[in-house]
């Protein structure tokens, strides 16, 4: 079941964190990053040079409209010069002055345009200009010359200088020169023309490159996006899964499981823990977990007890508590629980694993039953053999053969051995299933120790073996339970007997220790053999298996030593020497004198009348207090849990039971009911620190508040109650 | 004078060893009964000075015996000590609560159990 709580425990841990981001790894984010900043890069570098060539192209559009308006200012000088040249010769021919309008417009235009020219020209252009300054003003030379002869009446004159054809040459040359700077400019065009492609194409050329750059790049990062997708995509299937997987667990698991917020409240249920209870699981969600228990733990109990848990998980973790739990019909059931943090990322919750067990209960009473009845029927065939053997061996039925007698010896041995066999696997029987009754309080040494060696004396006789006992101080005291330490010390003497040789001395010493008592027992026998030494307190160990018959013993002794001393809050060791001898130690914690109440006596006689009463108290303080309040006048079975106090009344019949409220386990008052049924005349006293609550007053004979002073009122009331009592069924 | 002692169980074989064993001792007359209802009517008739009895028999067990002779009148009077096998603590402290003497664990040693019931007559 434990198992079963942390995988849920993980797996709720695991869905809840959403566990894929611890495992990116940095390269991821690292990449991505990378991408974007490259492709932002780029995209500028890029936007960039678009920019450029769009402004080399803007300026090469400019320049070609430059140089057309240029040339046509240059074709505009030699259309004037032609008009010029037209309206001298109209003049010439006609001495119309009409003809003198055109001309004196075109030498007007002639050097306004000329100068605009200059002023854009370049310094080769200039010398071109100059030329055609010259050229233009010996073109102009000879046209005023000619006119000025028209209007001096000398037209013949000016033909004939005309005819010569120096005023054509001089035209000549002004086309000439006006063809040559238009070439000139063309070619300045075609030169810029072909640089601006030049640029044009580079540009091109690192845009493509820029542009395949960007998309690789992001092309990668698309890659990583996808990969980084499908890994999220599987991790996501896994931890749904998961989750499904663990769903099924939840639901399909016959223990029941609760999730409890921090405040005790139920989060969530699988199906076996509602029907556990017979609610539907809906009508469970965000009630509180009391109503489950028989009988609600207090305001705040719950929220303290999953607080502390929260605090120190390590000694409460994986510790199984046992509950009396209430089903919605109001019928109760033995329930055990196991509760662990589950801490989530923004809170912890907590995993109550719930596991009905009265199959269990119920089993472990038929068990008990079982071997106590079986150690019965096979214990009234073994009085009848025993005893007739014991008596004939005993001489009653007169003389018999020396033969006869060895053999009847023989078999009266073997008869008590068998029942010795059978009494200690009763006693690990009970001590294993918790069921040996273990009455604490303190015990001093000195008396008990005298009283086993004074009942091994004649098992010792038999060996001729002498037994000592070094001084032991009268305030050497142990806490532990008299019948039982009484059993530990005669095993642990009858060992030593039997494996120690005639002559020898076995010892037993009691030793102060820090809040212990150590009891040893030293023989000088045979010693423990090292192969044994491991097993040596396991069931049925026996050193060597003819030992067996050579000592009598049944190979539980010291078993049952081992689970008495654990149940009594100790711990035992041995140290031997092959051929020397073996010690073995009782380490058992100690008690000062002071809380010995009242001195023991052996006033057994007296004890055995007393009456028998149960005692529900968690406190070992208290139990020890009250117990000893009763010394002489009851006898006490204190019991720390209702689950033991149950099992108590079950197997037991009491004078009285005296319950306390608050126990580890629950509620003293939730014994009150089974106690009626059972035995309706049995009195019940509740003493505790609590106010009584939920209508059981008038079950309840007297309810006490405890308190140091009130101890004589309980012993009183008690014993007035256990003795009317008495003189009722007596 | 002699003792009157009844032995009430369902055993036979028990019976007979627990007639030589107590016989032992020259003061003790002995008597046995085979069920409780045996026993009853054997104690109110005889009114021996000690029952000695099982607790697990059929039809009415040792307990049983006892609580049906306690109503006799003089009831008060008859002293019982218990022979059982089951002889763990608190059942030895509920034979006593019921008013037993004392109990005694089977197998009983037959030597000495003539000794053992006639420690708890002085008693």
């Amino acid at each position: 079941m434990i198992e079963q709580a942390k995988r849920l425990r993980g797996a709720l841990e695991f869905l809840m964190l959403g566990g894929w981001i611890k495992q990116r790894p940095d390269a991821f984010k690292t990449a991505v990053a990378a991408a974007c900043g490259g492709s932002l890069l780029i995209l500028l570098i890029l936007t960039n040079a678009i920019n450029t060539g769009f402004e080399d192209t803007a300026r090469l559009r400019q320049l070609a409209a430059e140089s057309y308006e240029a040339r046509a200012l240059l074709q505009a000088i030699l259309s004037r010069h032609q008009d010029l040249e037209l309206g001298q010769r109209g003049y010439v021919l006609s001495a119309d002055p009409e003809f003198l309008e055109p001309y004196e417009n075109a030498s007007r235009d002639i050097d306004t345009y000329i100068n605009k020219y200059w002023a854009r020209a370049s310094m080769v252009q200039r010398a071109q200009v100059q030329a055609l300054r010259r050229a233009s003003a010996k073109k102009r030379y000879f046209a005023s010359r000619t006119i000025a002869m028209v209007e001096q009446g000398r037209k013949i004159e000016a033909e004939n200088l005309i005819a010569k054809g120096d005023d054509k040459r001089a035209m000549d040359r002004v086309r000439a020169l006006v063809d040559e700077m238009s070439r000139t400019e063309e070619a300045i065009l075609a030169q810029r023309v072909a640089d601006a492609e030049q640029s044009r194409i580079r540009v091109r050329q690192r845009t493509i490159s820029l542009e395949i750059g960007l998309i690789s790049l992001l092309a990668i990062a698309g890659l990583i996006i996808i990969r980084s997708q499908i890994a999220r995509e599987k991790v996501r299937r896994t931890a749904h899964d998961m989750a499904v997987r663990q769903e099924a667990i939840f639901d399909c698991s016959k223990d029941g499981f609760i999730v409890l917020n921090p405040s005790g409240s139920i989060e969530s249920l699988n199906p076996a823990a509602a029907a556990m209870f017979g609610f539907a699981s809906q009508e469970l969600l965000r009630r509180d977990i009391g109503l489950l228990f028989e009988v609600a733990p207090e305001r705040g109990e719950v929220e303290t007890f999953l607080q502390r848990l929260h605090a120190n998980n390590k000694p409460s973790y994986g510790r199984i508590q046992e509950f009396a739990a209430k089903r919605r019909d109001g019928s109760i059931f033995p329930l055990e629980v196991l509760v662990s943090p589950v801490h989530l990322a923004e809170k912890t919750l907590f995993l109550a694993a719930l596991r009905d067990i009265s199959d269990r209960r119920e089993i472990e009473h038929i068990k008990s039953e079982f071997v106590a009845t079986v150690s019965h029927e096979l214990r009234t065939p073994l009085t009848s053999i025993a005893g007739s053997l014991g008596l004939i061996n005993g001489g009653a039925a007169g003389e018999v053969s020396p033969k006869v007698g060895r053999l009847v010896e023989i078999a009266h041995s073997n008869a008590a051995r068998l029942v010795r066999l059978i009494n200690d696997i009763l006693d690990i029987e009970k001590i294993e299933a918790g069921r040996m009754p273990f009455d604490i309080r303190p015990l001093p040494l000195a008396p008990l120790i005298a009283e086993v060696i004074e009942q091994s004396q004649g098992f010792a006789n038999q060996y001729g073996v002498r037994l000592k006992v070094e001084p032991i101080h009268p305030s050497a005291a142990v806490m532990a339970d008299e019948d039982r330490l009484v059993q530990v010390v005669t095993n642990l003497l009858s060992n030593a007997i039997k494996f120690s040789s005639a002559g020898d001395d076995v010892c037993v010493a009691v030793t102060s220790l820090d809040r212990r008592q150590r009891i040893s027992v030293r023989d000088h026998g045979t010693g423990v053999p090292e192969a044994f030494r491991a097993t040596i307190f396991d069931k049925f160990a026996q050193a060597d298996t003819s030992d067996t018959r050579k000592k009598g013993g049944t190979g539980l002794g010291l078993s049952i030593v081992r689970e008495i001393v654990v149940r009594l809050g100790g711990a035992i060791y041995f140290e031997s020497v092959e051929g020397e001898g073996s010690v073995f130690y009782v380490d058992l914690p100690a008690t000062s004198p002071s809380e010995i109440a009242l001195p023991f006596d052996d006033d057994g006689q007296a004890e055995q009348r007393l009456p028998l009463l149960l005692h529900l108290e968690d406190d070992p303080d208290m139990q020890a207090l009250v117990a000893s309040a009763f010394h002489r006048r009851a006898a006490v079975h204190r019991v720390s849990t209702v689950a033991k106090a149950r099992q108590a009344i079950f197997d037991g019949t009491y004078a009285a039971v005296i319950l306390d409220i608050s126990v580890s386990d629950g509620s003293g008052l939730q014994l009150v009911k089974l106690l009626r049924q059972r035995n309706p005349g049995t009195p019940v006293i509740v003493f505790t620190a609590q106010d009584i609550e939920g209508g059981l007053q008038d079950q309840i004979d007297v309810a006490l508040v405890k308190s140091r002073a009130s101890l004589d009122r309980l012993v009183s009331v008690v014993m007035e109650r256990v003795g009317t009592l008495e003189s009722v069924s007596v | 004078m002699s003792i009157r002692i009844l032995y009430i169980d369902d055993e036979p074989d028990i019976r007979e060893v627990a007639v030589m064993a107590l016989s032992l001792d020259p003061n003790f007359e002995v008597r046995t009964a085979a069920s409780g209802r045996e026993g009853i009517s054997i104690a109110q008739s005889w009114a021996p000075h000690i029952i000695l009895l099982d607790v697990m028999m059929p039809d009415l067990d040792g307990p049983s015996v006892m609580a049906t002779l306690r109503e006799c009148p003089n009831g008060g009077d008859f002293r019982f000590l218990f022979i059982t096998a089951r002889t763990q603590s608190h059942e030895v402290a509920k034979l006593r609560a019921m008013g037993a003497l004392g109990v005694i664990a089977k197998p009983f040693d037959p030597m000495t159990l003539a000794e053992q019931a006639g420690a708890f007559l002085d008693g």
